[in-house]
């Protein structure tokens, strides 16, 4: 009757092969395991082996280099390493590029930091008037493509010097100098502008938790209000700063839209747009050297400040319980600061969309004269252009981009959401730790690497055929495959928070219905998931559809989406069109962000860098 | 629990051991249970000894280190031959502690879902949850969702969500711990008459030895991982099989008088247990449960009797505890009556010895024939 006189009796246990077997069969008995295996594969084949390949090809011979690199297709050369870092033409494809960068994101961290952290402390911690407002207001210009900026400011500054349309400026009679008009200051300006958001979010947010009670206890220890806000203040709000710089960085080295329409008229390159030069050229291997650089810089900010926010953790959740959020009291400051936010929304949301937009309704820009408006570049016939004759609402071309959009942003945006489930799935229930693990990891990698060199990646895996899969060059599979990679970092993170979140009681009871595995995925697992699939979806269609540095090399004319259509406008110096397109973008954008914020489950902080 | 047991219905766990690995102590170790059908078995120990485990790796939840379970006779789990039914084939039911009713159905789709399953006819659907729904008072809530429904409510739904199907298996987590007295007490009666409806085997897990004696057939008490008595309701109060479960069974700690020790109570131990067919070299500690003192005011302190100060009376609506000083020692008892006791009194007490409790240096009971 007592369990412990039969401990005699215990059978010849602990073969390790028994438990093993066993093991194996509890493993097997439902296809958990089956499944991480084949999406382990899935992501191996289409995020890892992409990445791979290109950093193979910066240090094999090229088919067409073979006399110039001494050595036969595939073998191993350090030719295009010495060509693109210490050979005659380097300054001009990587140095100075390279330069360039650390150059505008230094500047552009600098701006964002200093301008974010304050607007960010308004929005959280004082009595600011339109408080509300202003926190959104702040966040529009994130709503927007990057590059739309770029086209709001050739439309107000622009100068004669590269022909095309007149710009604002010069319509009222002055003639902008070269470096106002193109280069690192307005690249620098513009990226600033449409980053601050991340840095207002990150260090707002930061603020909000942050308790009062220990500035007061310092306060109380005799340190004066400079003692606090650098002693203690500053050091705990490390982090986000930190997260928020890394972030901008990040993105500054990917962003290819700007520097294309501000700095390549005036030969002025970023490290990716001398990427884009090197791939359009058709130099493989120069342009996985760039890539390999850009990922190398991408991927060590993203793990620095990984590193960073681990020792960070452990006293983010200082004041979490009982904490005192006063509000600062602005007083005779109050104005000066409701003048500054409102500023800020003005230079940076207002002018730009305003901009854009008359350009549009304009014949001549910066002319506001009833003889001088005009909805031909919407909706008109017969213009006197060369090819596009007509409204950019009656272009075949711009309805095909649109559907274009739509439908491969949307399904790469559906498969990654779906997909992020059942990897959030597999991590949280594969027994097999190492699935989890390998899952958890490939999925993030895109994170690390910045959309062109993403796209980079791509080419150099599928531009030829291997094995059973053809060429896949200027097709749309391309895009999609390329979109729904770059989708997964934020879908599968979307997707772990989600399943941590439900625990395992739910799908436990199934089991114990008699439910089985596909049973339990359809009738219990996605249907609990709804709110959080939705928002797994829309948010990284939003960003997709904006997105330019992933398609610009993917795409051709064929396969246009929104945004490589309005670069090709913009090419072509179809500029009203092009701004046309760009706020047509911008409509969808918001309108998506809208729903998000409608169906409420999601703060568009989350989103950031997805 | 030889071979014979293979043709068995019921449950039966053999030498099952549970370890969840990272250098964990076993959660569950070596543990043998054969519970028999329509048997209402009450798993009952503290917090984190393996009550809950156990539960799961019967439902097939959890796997096992090693050892072997059978339902019916049929192994669905054994780690030497490498046999693991899946916990959808084993046609169970199980209440969880938070009764995981499904947020996204009508209280009518998470009891239908289970029947669906089976593929049991719509119009026969209809029927049976309009049945259990019936028996549990929740027909007026059927088209709500769990979210919209109090916490007894839901618990109502997860027991018709269960019983809907009719397992031979009911396995309850702690079900009622959620609820208020009243409640609680509704169900347990609720309980009793499912299960002598049903005819089904329950396993019940709980740390609430009234829930476990008012509850059971049979309770299994566990501590560490280790099944420490297995008996019924009466045996394990009254013949507790080791000091474990003389201390943690009873509404009152059990007084404990240890042997080893020097002074009046053990004087007085020593002499009355002369009298008694033991061993008295074998006994390394005496219980004896507040409830068996027999108190009686003054009067001449001889063997059987003991000679004792009342430190302090406390009432307990009908009853009162009274605490005692035995030279320095101190003692409950539990008396019904304190005609002619107050604070500060000399008093006497003795025991019936059918309620001495012994045990020997390895804490396991020894019985008096
Ligand atoms: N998933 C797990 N991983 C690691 N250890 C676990 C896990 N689940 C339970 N344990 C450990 O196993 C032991 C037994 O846990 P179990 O849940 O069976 O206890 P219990 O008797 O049900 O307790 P309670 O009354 O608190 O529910 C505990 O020490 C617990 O910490
Ligand atoms: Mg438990």
């Amino acid at each position: 009757m007592i369990g412990n006189s039969a401990q005699a009796r215990r059978p010849a246990s602990g073969r390790a092969i028994d438990r093993l077997r066993y093991r194996t069969r509890t493993w097997l008995s439902e296809p958990t395991i089956v499944f991480g295996l084949l999406l382990s594969c899935l992501f191996a084949y289409f995020i890892l082996a992409p990445v791979m390949m290109m950093l193979v090809d910066a240090i094999t011979v090229d088919f067409a280099d073979q006399n110039r690199a001494g050595g036969a297709e595939g073998a191993f050369t350090g030719y295009y390493l010495h060509r693109a870092l210490a050979s005659r033409i380097s300054p001009y494809i990587f140095w100075t590029p390279l330069l360039n960068t650390a150059i505008v994101s230094f500047c552009v961290i600098a701006i964002t930091l200093a301008l974010g952290s304050l607007l960010g402390w308004l929005v959280s911690r004082t009595d600011l008037l339109g408080k509300r407002w202003f926190s959104t207001a702040l966040v529009v210009p994130y709503m927007v493509p990057s590059w739309t900026f770029a086209l709001a400011w050739l439309a107000l500054f622009r100068n004669r010097k590269i022909g095309g349309l007149n710009s604002w400026v010069e319509s009222l009679g002055f003639s902008p100098p070269d470096w106002l008009s193109y280069g690192i200051v307005p690249i620098t300006i513009i990226l600033a502008l449409h980053y601050l958001p991340f840095v207002i979010l990150l260090v707002g947010n930061a603020l909000r938790q942050f308790d009062s009670q220990l500035e007061d206890s310092a306060r109380s220890l005799g340190a004066s209000p400079r003692i606090v806000a650098f002693r203690i203040v500053l050091p705990l709000l490390r982090p986000s700063i930190i997260s928020a710089a890394t972030l901008v960085f990040a993105k500054c080295l990917g962003d290819v839209g700007v520097t294309y329409i501000l700095g390549v008229p005036v030969k002025v390159d970023l490290l990716a747009t001398s990427l884009l030069r090197t791939i359009s050229t058709g130099q493989d291997g120069m342009s996985a050297v760039i890539a390999g650089a850009i990922i190398i810089l991408g991927a060590a900010s993203v793990l620095i400040d990984m590193r960073l926010l681990k020792t960070a953790q452990r006293y983010v959740t200082i004041g979490a319980k009982g904490a005192i959020h006063r509000t600062v009291r602005l007083g005779r400051w109050q104005w000066p600061a409701v003048t500054f936010a409102a500023a800020v929304v003005f230079v940076s949301a207002v002018v730009p969309l305003f901009a854009l937009f008359l350009t549009t309704v304009m014949r001549t820009p910066g002319i506001i004269s009833a003889g001088n408006l005009t909805l031909e570049f919407w909706i008109g016939h017969d213009l006197d252009t060369t090819a596009l004759r007509q409204g950019i609402l009656l272009t075949g071309e711009f309805w095909v981009a649109t559907w274009n959009t739509v439908w491969m942003v949307g399904v790469a945006s559906v498969a990654a959401g779906l997909l992020g489930l059942f990897v959030g799935y597999v991590v949280v229930r594969s027994p097999v730790a190492a699935v989890a693990a390998f899952l958890k990891q490939v999925t993030f990698l895109p994170y690390l690497v910045p959309g062109i060199a993403f796209a980079a990646a791509y080419l150099s895996m599928f531009a030829t055929p291997h094995g059973p899969i053809p060429s896949l060059y200027g097709t749309t599979a391309i895009l999609v495959l390329a979109l729904f990679a770059s989708q997964m970092p934020f879908a599968s993170r979307a997707g772990i928070a989600a399943m941590m979140q439900m625990g395992k009681e739910p799908e436990e009871a199934a089991k114990i219905a008699g439910a089985g595995w596909w049973r339990r995925a359809v009738a219990i697992v996605l249907p609990i998931h709804r709110g959080s699939l939705v928002s797994g979806i829309l948010l990284p269609f939003i960003s997709g559809i904006k997105g330019l540095s992933l398609v610009i090399l993917l795409a051709v004319p064929g396969t246009d989406l929104l945004t490589t259509y309005a670069v090709r406008l913009v090419d072509y110096g179809y500029t009203q069109a092009a701004n046309a397109v760009a706020i047509m973008i911008c409509v969808v954008a918001f309108a998506g962000t809208w729903v998000v914020q409608k169906i409420g489950r999601s703060n568009l902080a989350d989103g950031i860098g997805g | 629990m030889a071979s014979g047991a293979r043709e068995m219905s019921g449950v039966s766990i053999r030498s099952v051991t549970k370890n969840y690995g990272g250098g964990t102590p076993n959660a569950v170790a070596d543990l043998d249970l054969e519970i028999p059908e329509a048997e209402f078995l009450c798993l009952l120990g503290p917090s984190g000894c393996g009550k809950s485990t156990t539960l799961r790796m019967i439902a097939g939840l959890e796997n096992l280190s090693s050892g072997e379970i059978l339902i019916d006779g049929v192994t669905v789990d054994s780690v030497e031959k490498g046999i693991f039914v899946r916990p959808e084939d084993r046609n169970m039911g199980l209440v969880f502690q938070n009764y995981a009713l499904w947020p996204h159905m009508t209280v009518e789709q998470n009891i239908e879902f289970g029947l669906k399953i089976r593929k049991i006819p719509q119009p026969e659907r209809q029927r049976r949850i309009g049945e259990v729904a019936s028996t549990l008072g929740i027909e007026q809530y059927r088209r709500r969702y769990p979210s919209e429904i109090s916490g007894g409510q839901q618990q109502r739904v997860a027991l018709a969500r269960m019983i809907a199907v009719s397992p031979r298996i009911i396995l309850l987590d702690e079900p009622l711990s959620n609820l208020d007295a009243k409640l609680r007490l509704d169900m347990r009666a609720e309980l009793k008459r499912i299960h002598s409806e049903l005819g089904s085997t329950f396993i019940f897990v709980t740390h609430d030895q009234w829930e476990a004696m008012t509850l059971a057939t049979t309770i299994a008490v566990m501590n560490e991982g280790r099944l420490q008595q297995l008996g019924k309701p009466e045996d394990i109060y009254e013949r507790p099989a080791n000091r474990f479960v003389a201390e943690f069974v009873g509404t009152l700690p059990i007084n404990i008088i240890e042997m080893a020790d020097d002074g009046a109570l053990k004087a007085w131990m020593s002499a009355y247990l002369s009298h008694l067919p033991v061993n008295p070299s074998e006994i390394a500690s005496v219980g004896l449960r507040p409830q068996s003192l027999d108190l009686r005011p003054a009067g001449a302190a001889d063997t059987p009797r003991c000679a004792a100060t009342i430190l302090d009376i406390v009432p307990t609506g009908g009853n009162w505890i009274v605490e005692l000083d035995v030279g320095g020692e101190r003692l409950l008892a539990l008396s019904g009556d304190i005609d002619g006791l107050a604070t500060g009194r000399q008093v006497t007490f003795t025991v019936d010895r059918k309620h001495v409790h012994l045990f020997d240096s390895g804490s396991s009971r020894i019985n008096v024939v």
